[in-house]
């Protein structure tokens, strides 16, 4: 029953998936307004993960400044929506569509440089976004913050955290959609690339800085999708929510989920919203054990949980699959 | 713009130049040493703030005792984190290097934060006292102090570099570990040695900055100014650091003085994106393979 | 007029001049071998037609076509592929994912497709990845295809570096080294290959190859370099009665593999 595949995807994970889904969907009514709120926040970060591993796992580009396109998210779509009086669900992607661009003129310095030279440039990106925050006060209320009211759908608006858990729910599926659908097309394929060997890429036929662009532009989308989305649920923003802190949150997201993977960073963002959370008595360490828990994976388990039932599955089978093919292979060569 | 002014403001931009110059400089000889770009080393100038906070102004201490044991315990720490974390990450990929080092300084700022729990604080130096004037203008004595000390800090590390045998020894690690060993020098020791010199002059630069600006947690963030200086300096020229500091923090106070904040405060990116866009190699760097 | 030509073409890496003044004329279907003593220049004559190294002096030229004024992924796309020494494949990936990579050129899919996902797409994916397949299929790698391409042998890397470059459809191929590191089975698998491509697909090849036994098998014509310059080009036979190559080898100490 599990033999198909849906876009690529193996049938076990479909049905995985899909059991998920029905999870999300029907257990909520039965919490309480706080779970919603904190599932919220998790399926946001989901969001914030995907982008940056699409740039960051799958494309190769490092990048700390993912939480300034969140912020250029959340501002915009606040300002839209607030001060230019436009409907939400057109401020929203409209927010994207800004971060996007900003993306875009970030990826432009970004082209010639690679490892360090590049963290360093997405970091000063990171300074310089912070101080406009608080140097246009006109827009985002400077550091007091501005407030950020849930939107209306449907003539009702979305107070309750159950039905704005929903909405979000909707629109991380249909970044999931996105980002898997990306992932299994050339366009991806390219990204991989560019990451593996920039020297093979080009001899067959990728353009180094469209893709490396291409990357930038979709991650800094998602991130501004997701700030958007954040501003509203949280109600308030200002600017200590998208500093240095955040943008290394969103790495530890991904690089504890699996870096390239769309399940290691839902895998990532989940647990490391959800654990600080049933935590919350230790709030104070967070960031020192974030750090921790970074340096432990990097070192321990480099490809992130997502590795973790492979390698349980090989050890148990004693050697995995790929040596058996060869050794077959072998055989038949004999 | 009287004169007065004028003279102070490169009084105040060389001084915060200094300080720019030699944490870029730190992180230059991390890197040529043992060729990890430590993106933690803003948190070890913070560090060496906290740690000559601590010995003034709870074991008060005076400043010059300060100012050596704050040296010492920064150099040792600098040789831990090389044995223990640092030594590790020599052969990863670039990314693991920045992600690693970053959480290595998110680790320590917070340690920082949680033993120090006032927001901001100072430690007084023998030069608070002083008054100083060039004719009719006030020039502030820590300015000066901190624009002596750095100069006269670099020029003995230009010396020791030139001159020295482990200097030697040093530059030949960083350019060929292989040979260096095949040569008898204790690369490992060197490894740690380098680290210590670092670190002990990022302490430096915090126990300079730290009178002046207050010391507080994100004292750390300096280090984007560190890198726009080693930057400038090629990440390989000592002269091109300093001139690379020295430059951004004079554009800076100028900068802020005729046209505002906002300008102070992105013109350390601005000159980043143009030197890394203009000219890579920075002012006096050579265009040379690099391991980035 | 042939089909591609490298014409006087020169390149200085440092003051050192790896190729120098170097021409080549291919025509269609046509097997070319590259053979040189070490340091020739050979890699540095392809890297220099793929883009991947700038040149200093001469051009090439694709149907009468200047190609040196094209960035490299352009001149990729207007049909000059390679292989690689080291295979360079993508390790993280699967080999059909690495294999369907070298479709790029003719994907059938825009980036908005790619991030919207529309059936457009799918069937352009599935597309693909039949064609990816067949290819596969012919070096006899069918079954490796989920396989990660960094956990196999070197030898199964090349055939698949190579299968890559074929997928996409490039009208001169040039391979660098196509038998390094394989056994006699592999070697005289991609020997056949290789005369299918020329042969069947009419496929240009460019084959740098120290094998001489391989390279004198299978090419046409010969170009002997040495010291980043061309000494002497014929067919197999001519060139090794030359006595100018003949002194390039002996006098380098590095004997010809027989």
């Amino acid at each position: 029953m599990s033999d198909f595949s849906l876009m690529g995807v193996s049938g076990r994970a479909v049905i995985f998936g899909a059991a998920l889904l029905l999870l999300a969907l029907a257990l909520p009514p039965f919490f309480g307004s706080y779970h919603h709120y904190l599932a919220s926040l998790a399926l946001i970060n989901v969001i914030m993960a995907i982008g940056l591993n699409i740039l960051t796992g799958n494309a190769g580009q490092i990048s700390l400044c993912n939480s300034s396109f969140m912020a250029i998210g959340a501002y915009a779509t606040t300002y839209l929506s607030v001060k230019l009086g436009l409907s939400y669900w057109l401020a929203l992607p409209a927010a994207g569509v800004i971060s996007a661009i900003s993306g875009f003129l970030l990826g432009f310095p970004a082209l010639r440089l690679r490892g360090f030279y590049l963290a360093v440039v997405t970091l000063g990106f990171l300074e310089v976004s912070q101080i406009l925050i608080e140097q246009l006060p006109g827009i985002t209320g400077g550091v007091r913050g501005i407030s950020s009211p849930r939107p209306a759908l449907l003539g009702h608006t979305l107070s309750s955290d159950l039905s704005f858990y929903y909405v979000i729910l909707a629109i991380t599926l249909a970044t999931l959609w996105c980002a898997y659908s990306l992932l299994r097309s050339p366009t991806g394929r390219a990204f991989e690339a560019i990451r593996s060997s920039e020297a093979a890429a080009q001899t067959l036929a990728v353009p180094l800085a469209q893709t490396k662009l291409a990357a930038f532009v979709i991650s800094a989308f998602f991130a501004g999708i997701g700030g958007g989305l954040f501003a509203s649920l949280v109600g308030f923003i200002d600017p200590l929510e998208f500093g240095v802190w955040t943008s290394v949150r969103h790495v530890v997201f991904i690089v504890v989920g699996g870096l390239g993977s769309i399940t290691g960073s839902v895998l990532g963002a989940l647990v490391l919203t959800v654990l600080p959370e049933v935590l919350r008595a230790f709030k104070e360490y967070q960031e020192f054990v974030f750090g921790g828990l970074l340096l432990v994976v990097l070192i321990v388990l480099p490809h992130g949980l997502v590795s973790l039932g492979p390698k349980i599955r090989a050890r148990l089978s004693g050697g995995g699959a790929t040596k058996s093919v060869i050794a077959a292979q072998r055989s038949a060569a004999e | 713009m009287t004169t007065s002014i004028v003279l102070q403001l490169i009084v105040a931009g060389l001084s915060s130049g200094s300080i720019y110059a030699l944490v870029g400089l730190g992180l230059m000889l991390a890197f040529k040493g043992t060729g990890i770009v430590n993106f933690a080393h803003g948190e070890l100038v913070a560090l060496g703030a906290y740690a000559a906070l601590f010995f003034s102004v709870v074991l008060k201490l005076p400043y010059w005792q300060v100012f050596v044991l704050t040296l010492i315990f920064c150099g040792f720490v600098g040789v831990l984190l090389e044995r223990t974390l640092i030594r590790p990450l020599m052969r990863a990929p670039s990314f693991t290097i920045v992600v690693a080092t970053l959480a290595i300084g998110l680790m320590i700022k917070n340690v920082l934060r949680l033993s120090w729990q006032e927001s901001v604080s100072t430690f007084p130096t023998p030069f608070d006292e002083l008054s100083l004037r060039v004719g009719e203008i006030s020039i502030n004595p820590n300015y000066v102090w901190i624009i002596s000390c750095s100069f006269a800090i670099m020029g003995l590390l230009a010396l020791f570099f030139r001159k020295n045998l482990t200097g030697k020894a040093m530059q030949a690690v960083s350019q060929n570990t292989t040979a260096a060993r095949l040569m008898g020098i204790r690369v490992s020791r060197i490894f740690s040695l380098t680290f210590a010199v670092s670190s002990a002059i990022a302490a430096l630069a915090g126990i300079l900055m730290g009178p002046v600006v207050g010391v507080e947690s994100e004292m750390g963030s300096v280090i984007l100014k560190g890198f726009v200086a080693a930057i400038l300096g090629g990440f390989n020229s000592l002269p091109g650091c300093v001139v690379g500091g020295l430059t951004l923090g004079l554009l800076e106070t100028f900068g802020g003085a005729y046209f505002g904040g906002t300008f102070k405060a992105v013109t350390a990116f601005v000159l980043l994106m143009f030197v890394l866009l203009v000219r890579p190699h920075g002012i006096f760097g050579r265009a040379e393979a690099r391991r980035v | 007029m042939s089909l591609f030509s490298i014409d006087n073409m020169s390149v200085i890496f440092g003051g050192l001049r790896a190729v120098s003044n170097v021409s080549l004329a291919l025509g269609e279907g046509e097997i070319h071998g590259v053979i040189g003593p070490n340091g020739a220049g050979k890699t540095s004559l392809i890297n220099a037609v793929s883009g991947l190294v700038p040149i200093a002096g001469g051009g090439i030229h694709l149907d009468g076509k200047p190609l040196h004024t094209l960035p490299p992924h352009r001149r990729a796309a207007a049909g000059i592929g390679r292989t690689f020494q080291h295979a360079e494949i993508f390790p993280d990936q699967t080999v059909i994912a690495n294999v369907m990579t070298g479709g790029f050129a003719h994907r059938q899919s825009s980036l908005l497709q790619d991030f919207l996902g529309t059936p457009g797409k799918a069937a352009a994916e599935r597309q693909a990845r039949r064609e990816a397949e067949q290819m596969l299929d012919a070096f006899g790698l069918l079954s490796f295809c989920d396989a990660l391409a960094g956990d196999l042998p070197f030898g199964t890397l090349k055939k698949i570096d190579l299968a890559r470059a074929l997928v996409g459809r490039p009208r001169v191929l040039m391979l660098d080294e196509p038998t390094s590191g394989m056994n006699d089975t592999e070697a005289a698998e991609v020997i056949a290959a290789c005369r299918r491509i020329a042969g069947e697909m009419r496929v240009t090849l460019l084959i740098i190859e120290h094998n001489m036994r391989v390279i004198m098998g299978l090419a046409n014509i010969i170009h002997v370099l040495d010291h980043g310059e061309k000494i002497a080009d014929g067919t197999p036979e001519e060139v090794q009665r030359n006595p100018l190559v003949i002194e390039a080898y002996l006098g380098h100490g590095s004997a010809a593999h027989a």
